[in-house]
């Protein structure tokens, strides 16, 4: 998977970019306190289809600016890390994050979706969570038992590899000071870290698949069981567009500039991290394009699964309720 | 490229028209504050109405000279976005992309061919005593410019509508063919279907010009002799009507084929008399806006005469339809005052006459001038605006078709008895200027349940084969993912019916409605919008359509304008010449009327709007 959210919600107020057209000067949205914070957020669509392949920048996530960035930054590298390696989703451009790795990743993926379409015994525990039939918390560790399961076709997730997930996933978010000091202290992040490694044979894009985005995934069956309350929507609703409807963004996805420029966002230093919220992007244009960055060199490879997943459960729900619809 | 926000007086207006929306329908409040709204509400909906569909856009080819004049596939309007608008790029939404996937299991629920028999069918002409039926053909006019799904996807099975026993429908089941979809690329993934425009978005007089050059070349060819007209000008023939097209010309439509007098035109399907008044009406004008060209710029070639005067034809009927056919339809002081302004601003005609543009600002000086702009998307003719454009009642099911000198009847014909090549035959019996008469002085049908023209119902296609398009209206809705009436409304912003009865106050329609939809959420936007004009608070006073379809208009009849660089900042004497551009300003569909039908002028000079019913004809 490619992204995960940081900075949740944007607790720093800020101005939305006003960039009304081109040749004028934007009015920008860039938050910048010296020694403190330089960030700047973009949430148009067509400024972060821009961005997205912007060469100057990326994902090199060194440690350096003001205060908050550091710590932004050193989060990033310490929890979302494999064998000294960052998980693909988080690594620059280049070695790190091979093409050809990601590409085969994608393509064996694509090759799943096939088999989901008809897979009963995946979507049928989704499809029963959806229509409401199993309890609420029981979304997490379906859809991370049907990810992992990309990775381990043997895999079983259970309450430990869910509160891993959970960990994982709020460990580089959180500014909590006394939970970060309790997983100090108790070395809970690389522990989680390593319960779902082993589930998954190592393999950091299903560490991160497991732990990380499927979180995005979780609230997007939430969506799709409050979406199923609705009669209308049961009766009406196509597979595909419930999927859509519940396809759920990363909050916002991080670059770092390799040097100082100007964009269509406005001007940034190599120490200002560039905020692409996608979840705000997301709203303006619901498409699974904009969700997963799927024209970026940074697509998330599970694009077409996780579509089809979500198609696939609504599709199962509707079956086994045809008499009710 | 469409920027990044409203502007913070915009936000102001968004802020007004949210909070006195909250309080009461904008067409409640006294009349201040109700246009403060309507102007807060486009703006909202600009910003949260216009989504783009293009993955794949058209590659236009440029030539000619794209700055000054329309090219004939609609390419180069946006220079920086060529492809925008032109023929063969898609449709755009104005309800979220993810909220728009075609219905598969619910695509016949309830059954259409039912909805057509026991909600739509005329049970007996319900007229609009206030409007004539050159509303409901300037409407089509109008259409026919915007927009066409193009012919139906032969290749894939039909979808199969369950005929009632008891239905005398003369096939079981009945069978819609699909609509045909865009080709999808890569980046559809996840999307749902999509569907190409064969017109040209833009309001560029593509039913007259047609959408391509072949078909540009073929109106402007001399009916006797098919070689080019070197003069500029629209072949006619020695009555000053409308060719006849050849049959099997590679140039026509799907169907024109089956109609040997069918009449040529840039569009000409669906053709019946009311399309055949408007467009030799606007052919006769385009070629009196060549003469007074020729005249002021002797020096200049034929193309160059037929390039400005497209562009000048073009922006009278966008004015008509602005200044003259929306406020006939809209006929309240609002209704006129936000259409009048939409042209001329909140200065008014005069002002802009006698001294022009007062800045940049379309509320003060309108739209026609003013910088262009796509705001939330690339420009784009609607799914949803096709949807309210569906205003079939307006049409009547029979014609008294008379003399204009003393109003005696010289024949009754069916709607279908004027329609394809009909036309031509009746103008052998009737005169031009009669068969403009007998639509002026007649009524047209309401937009309300139980009025959809039975003629539509049943047309026949080929032998043994017929089409009912009202069951036809409601597949195709549902099929391209428009939303049905109440979630439509939710998603301009409008408050949606909780129960049948808050969609209609007619005791009879609610009985109707409530037999056939299980919910009021399934309720057809075709049926919930024709509801509306017996609800509470339902249609505005002097509205002749819904509140809801109103909501979609405001936004694309400023939009059509307002994308466009030949109305706003191309809208000017020296791209349409200090001629051109007067003939715009000086002229209206009156004028157009009293040059090519001087012998009517008398009937209609009393109308303070000329879609409002003429005097009758007296010996």
């Amino acid at each position: 998977m490619v992204l995960f959210p940081l900075l949740a919600g944007g607790s720093v107020a800020s101005e939305r970019s006003d960039a009304r057209r081109w040749g004028e000067s934007p009015r920008v949205n860039r938050i910048h306190i010296p020694a403190l914070v330089d960030l700047l957020p973009v949430s148009d669509p067509a400024q972060i289809a821009m961005l997205a392949d912007d060469v100057r920048l990326d994902r090199d996530y060194v440690a350096k600016g003001p205060l908050l960035n550091r710590i932004i930054l050193s989060r990033i590298r310490k929890d979302l890390v494999w064998d000294g390696a960052p998980f693909p989703p988080v690594a620059p451009r280049g070695p790190a994050r091979p093409l050809p790795a990601q590409a085969a990743l994608e393509a064996r993926l694509a090759e799943v979706v096939a088999g989901l379409v008809n897979d009963e015994s995946a979507l049928g525990g989704l499809a029963a969570y959806v229509r409401g039939d199993a309890p609420t918390g029981d979304a997490g560790p379906l859809a991370q038992q049907a990810v992992g399961r990309l990775f381990d076709p043997g895999y079983q997730a259970d309450d430990a590899s869910w509160q891993a997930a959970l960990t994982l996933d709020a460990a580089p978010r959180s500014f909590n000071p006394l939970q970060i000091l309790w997983w100090a202290l108790t070395g809970a992040v690389p522990k989680a870290r390593r319960l779902l490694a082993d589930k998954v044979g190592g393999d950091p894009s299903g560490i991160h698949g497991t732990g990380v985005a499927v979180h995005n995934i979780v609230a997007g069956l939430q969506q799709m069981r409050t979406l199923w309350k609705d009669g209308a929507n049961r009766r009406r609703l196509p597979p595909a567009g419930a999927a859509a409807h519940c396809l759920v963004a990363p909050q916002q996805v991080i670059r770092q500039p390799r040097k100082a420029g100007l964009c269509i966002a406005g001007a940034f230093e190599p120490t200002t991290l560039v905020m692409l919220q996608l979840d705000k992007a997301h709203t303006q244009r619901p498409t699974a394009e904009m969700a997963f960055m799927a024209q970026s060199w940074a697509r998330c490879p599970a694009h077409a699964w996780v579509l089809a997943l979500l198609a696939g459960t609504w599709r199962v729900a509707q079956e086994h309720t045809t008499h009710a619809l | 490229m469409p920027e990044a926000g409203p502007s913070l007086s915009d936000r102001v207006l968004q802020t007004f028209a949210r909070l006195a929306s909250a309080l009461m329908q904008w067409h409640k409040w006294p009349f201040l504050i109700a246009i403060a709204t309507l102007a807060g509400l486009r703006v909202i909906m600009r910003w949260s109405n216009l989504y783009d569909t293009e993955t794949a856009p058209p590659k236009p080819s440029s030539s000619g000279d794209v700055l000054t004049q329309r090219t004939a596939d609609g390419s180069f309007n946006g220079l920086d976005l060529p492809w925008m608008g032109m023929a063969g790029a898609r449709f755009g939404r104005n309800v979220p992309i993810n909220q728009t996937f075609g219905e598969e299991r619910s695509l016949l629920e309830p059954n259409p061919r039912l909805i057509s028999r026991q909600l739509l069918a005329r049970r007996e002409f319900a007229a609009v005593p206030y409007l004539n039926v050159l509303v409901s053909a300037w409407l089509q006019f109008m259409v026919h410019d915007w927009l066409s799904h193009g012919v139906n996807d032969v290749a894939s099975p039909p979808i199969e509508v369950p005929v009632a026993d008891g239905d005398d429908w003369p096939a079981r089941p009945m069978t819609i063919l699909k609509s045909t979809h865009a080709p999808t690329t890569p980046a559809d993934e996840g999307r749902p279907t999509a569907y190409r425009n064969t017109e040209t978005h833009w309001w560029d007089g593509s039913q007259i010009y047609g959408s391509s050059l072949k078909k540009q070349l073929k109106i402007r060819s001399d009916p006797a002799t098919g070689e080019l007209l070197a003069n500029g000008k629209i072949g006619l023939d020695a009555r000053g009507h409308l060719p006849i097209q050849p049959l099997r010309d590679e140039t026509s439509d799907a169907e024109d084929a089956r109609f040997p007098d069918l009449e040529l035109a840039g569009v000409n399907g669906n053709w019946w008399l009311g399309l055949s008044v408007m467009h030799t009406l606007f052919a006769r004008e385009h070629n009196a806006v060549v003469d007074r060209l020729a005249l002021e710029y002797p020096g200049k070639d034929g193309e160059w005469l037929f390039q400005k005067a497209r562009l000048v034809v073009t922006a009278l009927i966008a004015k008509i339809h602005t200044t003259e056919w929306t406020p006939s339809l809209m006929n309240s002081p609002e209704g006129r005052f936000a259409m009048r302004s939409n042209w001329w601003g909140l200065l008014g005609e005069h002002y802009w006459r006698g001294y022009g543009r007062l800045g940049d600002s379309e509320e003060v000086s309108g739209i026609p001038g003013s910088p262009t702009e796509q705001h939330a998307a690339p420009y784009a003719m609607t799914e949803e605006f096709t949807a309210c454009y569906r205003m079939h009642p307006l049409m009547p099911d029979d014609f008294s078709l008379r003399r204009h000198t003393d109003n005696l009847e010289v024949m009754r014909r069916t709607l279908l008895e004027v329609a394809h090549s009909n036309p031509a035959k009746i103008y052998r019996e009737l005169s031009f200027d009669d068969a403009l008469y007998s639509l002026a002085t007649a009524n047209c049908g309401a937009l309300a349940l139980h009025n959809y023209p039975n003629s539509l119902r049943m047309i026949p296609e080929k032998p043994g084969i017929y089409t009912d398009l009202a069951a036809v209206d409601i597949v195709r809705d549902r099929e391209r993912g428009v939303p049905r009436y109440c979630e439509f409304r939710r998603l301009l912003g409008m408050p949606a019916p909780k129960s049948f009865e808050e969609l209609t106050t007619n005791l009879a329609w609610r009985e109707d409605v409530r037999a056939l939809y299980a919910s009021v959420e399934d309720v057809d936007l075709l049926v919930g919008t024709l509801c509306e004009s017996q609800a509470e608070p339902g249609t505005p006073a002097g509205f002749g359509f819904s509140d809801t379809v109103f909501r979609i208009f405001i936004l694309m009849a400023s939009r059509r304008l307002k994308s466009d660089r030949f109305y706003t900042r191309d809208f000017n004497a020296d791209v349409y010449t200090p001629a051109g551009f007067a003939w715009v300003a000086d002229n209206s569909l009156r004028t157009v009327l009293q040059r090519h039908c001087p012998a009517l002028a008398p009937l209609f000079a009393d109308n303070r709007n000329v879609f409002f019913p003429w005097s009758l004809g007296s010996a």
